[in-house]
């Protein structure tokens, strides 16, 4: 069993079972100390005392089904892990990665939710980013889809691919690179949207865990310096492109409630 | 003396309405102001005092079956206070005795015929103003069931009549929160030709929360025999029990309800004349760590503190559940950088804010310079801090104030708290040791980021550990505590894969600090001892980048700090306070035999750091409370203190003179906001120190003199309701000399072209060769100002919500060579922050922090300091989920710092950016 999947069952499960309290929900009869004592007994103070350390102990039996506990409202928040390809188009990067996500998210009721995507995941050298604002439509049981919208950014470089015009020392002002230029680094952010599908099953009334598909789009104002500083301006010497890039995932949820 | 204090005591009291409704007012008691704490009456209160004072007023109660049990850290939090006057202040104030107000009229809260009855249970919170009479004079709701069930309770409370909070017997106001709820008509009787079933079994029951195990008070514990409708009712006593005759041989169906816990369902049968003792554990709605009402606050004597406590200082997202860190998100602080918390406080250089543990120096805050702090969270009561005008008790800065309060265990106080995450492990545990008289605290922590680090350096080790251990007993009026703690870090690398590691920084102290107090707050004295041993290295014998001596500097420095804390109250318009401290210490730090050649730096840091020799730094003060009139208070000090360097062949000796006066006067009363106008002015000296804590190196080059600063501040503060207040302050800081001063901007000339060829944080040498700019530029000597404007919008934790919005307007100069002023090169004209935490239900909590910060200033040809970097965002975000177990609670918890992975530049990156984002994620076992 992996380790997320561990922390999932810990946090959903809370202490196991009572065998008496499983017992009690089968009507079965109970277990505990019978005396004969009359109803109008009042207890004294050994019997309250023996009272507090007693192990005939009982949990409460579920007062919602576990699906409409998951289709009520309420806050959600589901990790993921996945994995994907990032396809560049003109001067962007390419690359395989994998990529986690954070998705905290209301669940307002049975056929809506919004929720942040928070998607973090590797590049060359790096890292590539999104946070998208998302609503989700619940369309069949724990299926749903998100369309979101957002911020997102990369920091990337990869020495195979070389940088246009850039001389050393000479390049003293910032400037944008035409098309034909290539950055071989970039950090920046710009624009990010999505769309998702997703299959939660329900495993309690706090845990579900489930498959998703998304694609990507980020747009990235990318930036790179050279540790040089403009003298007039004392900010650094940036170069500066625009790249365009969509990626796929598919990936693995474990959601709380 | 004046302290602070909190005490919570639940009430529930039943009252049947007939078919109209039952009501069910719950009633959490905390004090949570004390007026008129000038006068000799107003005593202080700790937490174990406030847990067995809780007992004695449920005694006597009478119809009141109280407890804490809707507060599951009722008493942990009952010490928290915001009465702060130094060293060991916090203990003191468990000289004295506080008792809640107790009812002695309660009229029903009846819902008129015109008032249409809920269909669902509706809860009104309001908070009562309770005089010193026992009359209620103010009620204010915070939670609302709609206008006119609103009206109704607010008028009902206005009938209550209370037996008035008293402080060492005597009566004083309080304001105390109280919940009224209103549940549905029950459902109609059973028919009357319907007979009463025998009741001939009896469910003997006790009802506790699960995984706090506290008794659940005043539940409502209904069977129900499904075939014929027939209900037996009962509710839980004081210790949660409950016994309820109910028909044998038949299915019930048992439910529990009680406020701020789920909904709790079971099936019973019981067999004829059965007696069934049963423990029901049932879910509270939300498990709150740090829970507490209202925050205890008394008169306060100061002008700018801001003292946070419980999820204020462990639940700030991007402060790794530190307390030390949060100070960095209030008004007037900025950082130097995002993940190195090194304080600018009201635009002075890191080395002039003391960060303290219980008013004494820690000599190392955080693990590895931007880990986290060197003592265990769960140690830090509270963090008082002051940006400036702080009182004269503090001595030796000229900077503000951070000072991270502990607090005496209660004697029945046990707690276990296991955390783990990706970078460290730490544990804490009190125990009372009644054979002892004493209770026992015990924690740690180590850190194994080497770990992480090893996988991108495997030549480099990185690791580090704390400990502390406590010892809290006596009486009141007599307490005394033995309190022990220390830290060590270290960095290890190799030259090559077949080398061993070798040690080439190491930061290591241990701290015994023994206290005695005696007396309460009107009159006590506080006597301490704190001995340490310091022993840093800075390179390693026979490597190249050792500084000074074959073992480091600042190694084998032993001290001792007696304290002695007095405070009077010969009349009621005057408290005195006087105190005596000194801190001495030895070092033992050879001079370097190694043939290493010297270099720039080598030299530059040696310098920096004692050699061996005898230092000390005493003072002394004397501090008055005077109350002139109702409305006024004027506390003038004067502290006096003498720093010595006994070298050989050298030794040096200076003086620092500080008068201050601060003055409140109090505009307006707690109807109208209860707005205080305050202003201080006050003369600070402190040794050259150096922008980071590092054992063993307490101050150095006192031959250059003392850094001096002026403050003047002026301000007004309010309340906005129950859980809401304002601070607004204007400052201005006129700092000369200043000395030790972090630098790292080049000047203009520096950045003329053709640009030179060696980097900006470096300068030419005597020698020829090149130094460092930020170290060479701590020995210059330079005047300074500061001014600006500070505000904070504050909710405390009253509910389910707490945060603050701050906002700094600030500028800081420094006067350059050539007489003009330059800004100063961590300077921040804008900075804003807004923080937020949110328990939410099924045990979620949610934090956020958002920062704006403009940027600092950069050099270009046309001036030193004439142009600005970019400014900044950054938002952080935290989410715990706790799983409650019977027994004990697991937290789980996301934090994520600079979750936008925003760009940052500014402070010591300059122009440069970077980006990056934190993510921990982690466990907290407790039990």
């Amino acid at each position: 069993m992996s380790f997320p999947a561990i922390v999932g069952l810990l946090l959903a499960l809370g202490d196991p079972p009572n065998p008496a309290n499983a017992a009690n929900a089968a009507n079965a009869a109970p277990t505990s100390t019978q005396t004969k004592a009359r109803v109008t007994h009042v207890m004294d103070e050994n019997e309250r005392v023996a009272l507090e350390q007693t192990d005939n102990v009982r949990l409460s039996l579920p007062t919602q089904g576990d699906l409409d506990a998951w289709a009520s409202p309420g806050l959600r928040l589901q990790l993921g892990y996945g994995f994907g390809s990032v396809y560049g188009t003109g001067p962007a990067l390419s690359w395989k990665s994998k990529a986690v996500m954070l998705r905290p998210s209301l669940r307002l009721d049975r056929r809506w939710s919004i929720g942040v995507a928070m998607l973090y995941g590797g590049g060359p050298s790096g890292i590539r980013w999104s946070i998208t604002a998302e609503p989700t439509l619940h369309l069949w049981r724990q299926l749903s889809i998100s369309a979101g919208l957002g911020y997102g950014g990369l920091m990337v470089s990869s020495p195979n691919a070389p940088t246009g015009r850039l001389v050393g020392a000479n390049e003293a002002v910032s400037r944008n690179l035409a098309d034909d230029e290539k950055l071989n680094s970039c950090e920046g952010a710009a624009l990010s949207a999505g769309l998702r599908a997703e299959y939660l099953m329900v495993v309690g009334p706090l845990f579900a865990t489930g498959p998703y598909a998304q694609i990507f789009s980020q747009w990235t104002r990318c930036e790179a310096t050279f540790g040089r500083s403009d003298p007039e301006t004392g900010t650094p010497v940036t170069l500066t492109q625009w790249w365009q890039q969509s990626s796929t995932n598919f990936g693995w949820w474990l959601a709380w409630r | 003396m004046v302290a602070a204090k909190q005490y919570e005591l639940w009430v529930v009291a039943r009252v049947a309405l007939g078919r109209r409704s039952v009501l069910v007012a719950t009633f959490a008691f905390a004090v949570v102001s004390v007026f008129g704490a000038l006068s000799s009456r107003a005593r202080s209160v700790s937490a174990s005092e406030s847990s067995v004072d809780a007992g004695s007023t449920r005694s006597q109660g009478g119809n009141n079956a109280g407890t804490n049990a809707g507060n599951d850290n009722a008493g942990q939090d009952g010490g928290n206070g915001e009465g702060k006057d130094g060293p060991g202040a916090s203990d003191a104030r468990a000289a004295s005795i506080l008792a809640p107000p107790s009812p002695i009229d309660m009229p029903a809260i009846e819902l008129p015929a015109d008032v249409v009855a809920p269909a669902a249970a509706v809860v009104v919170d309001v908070v009562l103003t309770i005089d010193a009479l026992g009359a209620v004079t103010d009620v204010v709701v915070t939670h609302s069931a709609g206008e006119a069930i609103d009206n109704v309770v607010i008028a009902g409370a206005k009938r209550f009549r209370f037996r008035p909070a008293t402080q060492d017997g005597v009566p004083i106001p309080v304001r105390i929160p109280f919940s009224q709820r209103f549940e549905p008509p029950p459902p109609p009787p059973p028919s009357p030709t319907a007979d009463k079933p025998a009741l001939d079994a009896v469910i003997q029951g006790i009802v506790v929360a699960r995984g706090s195990r506290k008794p659940v008070v005043g539940a409502d514990v209904i069977a129900r025999d499904p075939l014929t409708g027939y209900q037996s009712v009962t509710v839980t006593d004081a210790r949660g029990i409950f016994e309820l005759p109910v028909r044998a041989e038949a299915d019930l169906e048992l439910r529990i309800s009680a406020p701020e816990h789920e909904k709790f369902l079971q099936r019973e049968r019981l067999e004829k004349n059965q007696h069934l003792k049963v423990k029901y554990l049932i879910d509270r709605k939300s498990y709150g760590q740090y829970e507490s009402y209202v925050r205890a606050e008394t008169e306060r004597t100061e002008v700018s503190r801001t003292t946070l406590s419980g999820p204020e200082i462990h639940r700030i997202p991007g402060t790794f559940g530190d307390p030390f860190r949060v100070v960095n998100v209030l008004p007037g602080v900025t950082s130097v950088m995002g993940l190195l918390p090194l304080p600018i406080v009201r635009g002075s250089s890191p080395g002039n804010t003391g960060t303290l543990l219980d008013g004494v120096r820690l000599p190392l805050l955080f693990h590895l310079l931007g880990g986290p702090s060197v003592i265990h969270p769960e140690f830090i009561d509270h963090v008082d801090f002051y940006p400036g005008g702080f009182p004269v008790n503090y001595g030796g800065y000229t900077g503000g104030i951070i000072d991270g309060v502990t607090r005496a265990a209660r004697p029945d106080e046990h707690r276990i708290d296991m955390d783990l995450n990706l970078t460290q492990s730490g544990g804490f545990v009190r125990q009372p040791v009644p054979q002892l008289g004493m209770t026992a605290t015990i924690a740690g922590r180590i850190g194994y980021p080497g770990i992480l680090l090893s996988l991108l350096a495997p030549d480099v080790s990185l690791s580090y550990w704390d400990y502390q251990a406590r010892f809290d007993g006596g009486r009141a009026g007599h307490r005394w505590t033995v309190f022990f703690y220390g830290a060590k870090d270290e960095l290890k690398t190799r030259q090559s894969s077949d080398m061993p590691l070798t040690t080439v920084l190491r930061f290591a102290f241990h701290r015994l600090d023994l206290r005695y107090e005696r007396g309460d707050s009107s009159a006590g004295e506080t006597y301490r001892l704190v001995f340490g041993y310091d022993d840093s290295l800075f390179g390693g014998s026979g490597n190249s980048t050792q500084a000074t001596g074959d073992n480091g500097f600042g190694n084998g420095a032993y001290s001792v700090n007696p304290i002695l804390r007095v405070h009077r109250s010969p009349t009621p318009w005057l408290q005195l306070r006087f105190g005596l401290e000194s801190y001495a210490h030895s070092v033992s730090n050879p001079a370097s035999t190694s043939t290493t050649t010297s270099t720039p730096l080598q030299t530059t840091v040696s310098n920096l750091f004692n050699r061996d020799g005898f230092y000390s730094a005493s003072g002394a003060f004397v501090e008055g409370v005077l109350k002139p009139t109702e409305r006024l208070r004027l506390i003038p000090g004067l502290r006096m203190d003498v720093y010595d360097e006994r070298q050989k062949p050298t030794s040096v000796t200076k003086w620092g003179f500080d008068p201050r006066l601060l003055v409140r006067y109090h505009l307006s009363d707690v109807e109208h906001g209860s707005v205080w106008l305050k202003g201080v002015v006050g003369r600070y000296h402190q040794p050259p120190r150096l922008f980071i804590p590092i054992p063993g190196l307490d101050e150095s080059s006192l031959n250059l003199g003392l850094l001096a600063s002026t403050q003047y501040s002026v301000g007004a503060e309010a309340k906005l309701g129950a859980a809401a207040e304002i601070d607004v302050n204007a400052y201005y800081n006129d700092m000369d000399p200043v000395l030790f001063d972090l630098t790292v901007n080049p000047t203009s000339t520096d950045v003329q072209q053709p640009q030179p060829t060696q980097a900006p944080w470096e300068i030419p040498a005597a020698n020829g060769g090149r130094q460092s700019r930020t170290l060479n530029g701590l020995f210059a000597s330079r005047a300074g100002r500061s001014y600006g404007l500070e505000l904070l919008l504050r909710r405390r934790e009253a509910d389910r919500l707490f945060g603050w919005i701050s906002y700094t307007l600030s500028r800081s100069d420094r006067r350059a060579d050539d007489g003009q002023w330059h800004p100063f090169d961590f300077d921040r004209l804008h900075v804003a922050n807004v923080v937020a935490g949110l328990r939410l239900p099924r045990n979620w909590e949610f934090g956020t922090r958002f920062l704006f910060q403009t940027g600092t200033p950069l050099t270009t040809i046309y001036g030193t300091n004439v142009a600005r970097s970019d400014g900044q965002f950054r938002l952080d975000l935290r989410i715990d989920k706790r799983a409650v177990w019977n027994k004990w609670l697991l937290d789980f918890y996301v934090d994520v710092i600079n979750t936008t992975v925003a760009a940052e530049s500014g402070g010591l990156l300059g122009g440069q950016t970077i980006r990056y984002i934190v993510p921990t994620i982690g466990f907290r076992a407790v039990l």
